[in-house]
């Protein structure tokens, strides 16, 4: 089922792995993290966080951990690994490229 | 790298995965309880499902539902279910088995190092020139050749020679008998066999030194390591203990072969330095002539390593010209020596087995095409639903793995127990027996097999479960004869196959049992009936024998008794040339030569044909005899009366009837009889046979007779206890093996077929019940109803018989080498069970049909 969140395709694991490269955060912490920096321009629907991070956590990109969110609940956190961090950087790179490239494209046809 | 950290991280997921599913059910719904419009969450059903799949795990779930659910589906037609797994069980089990014994004994390399370079050398089988006659070059070698040989050929490594014969192991209840091969001390450097405590022989070594077997090391000195340095007494003698040899090490192979009749158990104990333990007993030893294994150096063919040897020869015979010596040698790869005799058989039955499994995997086809023509609304239904053919398709192969892995598992549980078997009773038998295990390669290949049944069982009906399009479910209302048509057809053939393989499996046990009854029918020439044979080992003196002749032939019961070296049916045995004395010696011809007492002719029951046989005064001291037999009489000496005719071997005071010596299968050869007592230097260090003729069946005789054994002498070893009838038997062992799995194979393939016919039969029956019961109310005769159902059964059957008539000829015409001349009556006679079957199979159903009753049957849909 096809969302409409205004994401291209990919770019979810990017922008997540970006949010948690300053510090660990847990779920709920990343959704609000992303809506807040892109000045609520990017609105995920939230839920699909989830199979991301699972994506991240079967590629070894972040690592999870039990904690407690500020409202007391039970939830996980999750870290940036070295390899997460390797990744970050591959795909910030690769997205400039491309982004630069459809630019360009866009401006001079 | 990467790659294998998320194989190992999958599979983490897959062992903590109901903590790990938990924890994040548990963290989705405290996201969702954070946020204050908890709609934009998106379907937590559905994005938990994808958070899964990442995993990749979700294709095993599908499986386990698949196997759930071919469980339920086998469980709710339980009699299906045990034909098909029951007949592959058979099938699977009868293949493993059969694989294990060719694995053992024909495709693993020979426990030596390098077992290619392994060679055994040959001499000739006469070493004097015989009127410029070929020779076999069949026989040991001499040991001034072996010496030569060993000097001069650059092509081989190493040469050891070697002689079998039994020592007896004192023991606190009486002397035990164990074979024990006299060596060069080379022996164990050429097979490449390190010892697995203490050491082998070593060049140099004294000649009191043993190395002994790992079953007499575990038996007899508890498998200490500090066994080098103990002495162990053979025969008297004191020999200091080496070391041992692995439990899987067996030098020569078919010691058992070498003196058939006396070393039932085929397996060696002991080796010492030749010059054996008492050099004149064995013929050939005291001729100096000694079997010969050899190592080529690496890269050395075969065919040159033979040029070689002939050059040597040839220098060997040149260096003693004049004389009537010859020289001579072959060589054959030691694998070829061993497993050659068998090789043929095993690969026939190799494929028999194959032909049993193949006709299985159509049996279950067969009975699963049969469920899959009354699931077709079931499976038209699941396709309606979204099921795709793929879907379906793996649904059906999950059904057939779930049968043909019973079906292994329960083949794994008969492949052992038919292995047991059969290293039992083949351990003297088969060489290489004690090789023989169900060892992981078999539960590799039975793995092999279980999936390749699988898939060949499941694709028939998973085809047909693909091809059901949606739309299929609303014509399956009318009815379940959709598919009918093309199931029926592939069922058809199906059974026409089944029945092929059947009689080609029936017609490869007819020949064997053929072959069994014109053996079983040879006249032996002798009477069996009534008779005990045993041997008594070791050697003794002529007194003591005729001592033991008597004393025995006096006990309650007992008519007669007397002793010759070897009980009949051997193959075993010195052979010489003889000459008719003051005749020119140009061709002498060649006899079998045996050694009896005077009562051994008596007791065997040989008729006298002329003359008299021997008695008491024939002894040391009186003039040399001999008796003939018919068979030399009428090839030989044909113009001449026989009796008081000078051999330089003796004169000729009688002549026998002809008894088969070599085997039931193999014609009388020409044979001298020595009487024992005035050659005891020729007979064998391994004893004779005491051959005892009672009045009933003389089981209860063996405790006398080893009373009157002890009595005569306390040092004579009696073992080898059989009857006549038993010595008979054994000496066609491998018929009745064969018979006993050809048999059982052609019996089973013959189960399946039947079970085929009627299934297709019984079925069709059931679909046109409507049809039949309609005729039978217009008025059809109902035994004409049944003569239809009848026809189709023999027109299935005769399509069997046609295809298997013509894959037997082919298989004749292929394997030439086979040369099993099969004959008309043999094609009859198969072909005629086969039809019985068909009648037999079919009864039941046409016996249904005419008897149906029409109103109920029509009332019936």
């Amino acid at each position: 089922m096809p969302r409409d969140d205004g994401l291209p395709p990919g770019t979810l694991v990017m922008l997540i792995l970006r949010v948690l490269a300053s510090q660990p955060l847990h779920g709920y912490a990343i959704a609000q993290r992303i809506h807040q920096l892109s000045h609520a321009e990017l609105s995920v629907e939230e839920g699909s966080l989830y199979p991301a991070l699972q994506k991240l956590l079967l590629k070894g990109w972040v690592k999870a951990a039990p904690a407690i969110s500020d409202s007391g609940r039970s939830v996980r956190e999750y870290r940036l690994t070295a390899s997460g961090r390797k990744q970050l950087e591959r795909e910030r790179a690769s997205y400039q490229r491309v982004s630069q490239a459809i630019r360009v494209v866009l401006e001079t046809a | 790298m990467s790659f294998l950290l998320e194989t190992l991280r999958r599979a983490w997921y897959l062992i903590n995965r109901r903590r790990f599913e938990d924890s994040l059910r548990r963290e989705m719904e405290a996201h969702r309880a954070m946020m204050a419009e908890p709609s934009g969450f998106g379907n937590t059903l559905r994005l938990r499902e994808e958070a899964r799949d990442v995993w990749g795990w979700r294709w095993l779930d599908d499986v386990e539902r698949d196997f759930r659910f071919a469980w339920r589906m086998l469980r709710r037609t339980p009699g299906v279910a045990c034909i098909a797994v029951v007949s592959l069980a058979l099938a699977t089990g009868a293949t493993t088995a059969i694989f294990s014994v060719v694995n053992g004994v024909l495709l693993q390399p020979l426990p030596f190092m390098e077992p290619d370079r392994l060679v055994q050398v040959f001499g000739r089988s006469w070493r004097e020139d015989r009127g410029g006659q070929p020779d076999s070059l069949d026989g040991p070698v001499g040991s001034a050749e072996l010496e030569q040989f060993a000097l001069q050929a650059g092509s081989f490594e190493g040469f050891a020679g070697y002689a079998v014969t039994t020592v007896h192991l004192g023991g606190a209840d009486g002397p035990e008998r164990l074979t024990a091969v006299a060596a060069d001390l080379s022996l164990f450097e050429v097979l490449g066999v390190p010892a697995v405590a203490g050491r082998t022989f070593r060049t140099g070594d004294p000649p009191d030194v043993a190395v002994i077997g790992a079953r007499l090391w575990r038996e007899r000195f508890g498998g200490t390591t500090a066994i080098s340095g103990q002495s162990v007494r053979l025969d008297g003698r004191s020999f200091t203990i080496l070391g041992v040899v692995p439990e899987r090490f067996q030098f020569p192979y078919r010691a058992a072969s070498l003196l058939p009749g006396a070393l039932p158990e085929g397996r060696t104990d002991v080796w010492v330095p030749l010059p054996p333990l008492r050099l004149a007993a064995d013929g050939s030893l005291r001729r100096g002539r000694v079997n010969v294994v050899a190592r080529l150096k690496p890269g050395v063919a075969v065919p040159s390593a033979q040029a070689e040897l002939n050059v040597v020869a040839r220098r060997v015979e040149e260096a003693s010209a004049g004389t009537r010596l010859r020289a001579g040698a072959r060589i054959v790869p030691l694998a070829a020596v061993v497993v050659g005799p068998i090789r043929a058989s095993l690969w026939l039955l190799s494929a028999a087995v194959g032909l049993v499994l193949l006709a299985a995997c159509a049996n279950v086809a067969n009975v699963l095409l049969a469920r899959m023509t009354v699931r077709f609304r079931e499976m038209a239904t699941r396709a309606a639903l979204g099921a795709s053919g793929d879907r379906l398709l793996r649904q059906l192969l999950v059904e057939s793995l779930l049968i043909s892995a019973l079906g292994a598992l329960a083949g794994a549980a008969l492949a052992r127990w038919a292995i047991g078997l059969l290293t039992t009773l083949g351990a003297a038998k088969i060489p290489r027996a004690h090789e023989i295990a169900l060892d992981w390669r078999a539960f590799a290949f039975l793995l092999a097999v279980c999936v390749g049944t699988a898939v060949v069982v499941g694709l028939a009906p998973a085809l047909v479960a693909s091809r059901i399009g949606p739309g299929a479910v609303t014509r399956s209302m009318a009815g379940y004869g959709v598919a009918g048509g093309r199931i029926g057809r592939l069922r058809d053939g199906l059974v026409i196959v089944e029945v092929a393989l059947a009689f080609i499996l029936a017609l490869g046990a007819g020949l064997v049992v053929r072959e069994l009854v014109r053996l079983e029918n040879v006249p032996v020439g002798m009477n069996t009936e009534n008779v005990l044979t045993l041997h008594l080992t070791p050697r003794t003196t002529a007194h003591e024998y005729q001592e033991i002749e008597t004393r025995v032939s006096r006990l309650p019961g007992v008519r007669t008794a007397g002793l010759a070296q070897l009980v009949p049916l051997q193959n075993w045995g010195w052979t010489g040339d003889f000459a008719i004395r003051n005749q020119p010696r140009q061709d002498r011809p060649v006899a079998g030569l045996r050694y009896v007492t005077p009562g051994y002719f008596r007791t065997i029951g040989m008729p006298l044909l002329e003359g008299r046989t021997f008695s008491g005064a024939d002894t040391a001291g009186s003039r040399p005899v001999v008796v003939v037999n018919d068979t030399l009489v009428r090839r030989y000496l044909q113009d001449r009366d026989p009796v008081g005719l000078e051999l330089d071997r003796g004169v000729i005071v009688g002549v026998v009837g002809d008894i088969r010596n070599t085997g039931l299968g193999q014609p009388p050869e020409p044979e001298i009889y020595y009487p024992a007592a005035q050659n005891l230097a020729m007979v064998s260090d391994i004893g004779m046979s005491l051959i005892v003729r009672a009045a009933t069946p003389p089981a209860g005789l063996v405790e006398p007779v080893r009373a009157v054994v002890r009595g005569v002498n306390p040092n004579l070893a009696v073992f080898n206890v059989r009857t006549m009838e038993q010595v008979v038997a054994d000496s066609l062992w491998e018929l009745y093996l064969y018979r006993w799995l050809t048999g059982s194979f052609a019996l089973l393939a013959l189960s399946l077929a039947a079970i085929g016919l009627y299934g297709v039969i019984s079925f069709g029956v059931t679909a046109r019940i409507r049809e039949f019961a309609v005729r039978l109310a217009l008025g059809a005769e109902p035994s004409r109803v049944a003569r239809q159902v009848f026809a189709r059964a023999w027109w299935l059957t005769a399509a069997g018989l046609a295809a298997g008539v013509t894959m037997a000829l082919a298989l004749t015409l292929l394997l030439p080498a086979l040369q099993v001349p099969i004959g008309l009556p043999m094609y009859a006679f198969t072909a005629g069970l086969l039809l019985i079957l068909a009648i037999v199979s079919s009864a039941f159903p046409a016996l249904r049909v005419a008897r149906v009753n029409p109103a109920s049957a029509l009332r019936h849909e």
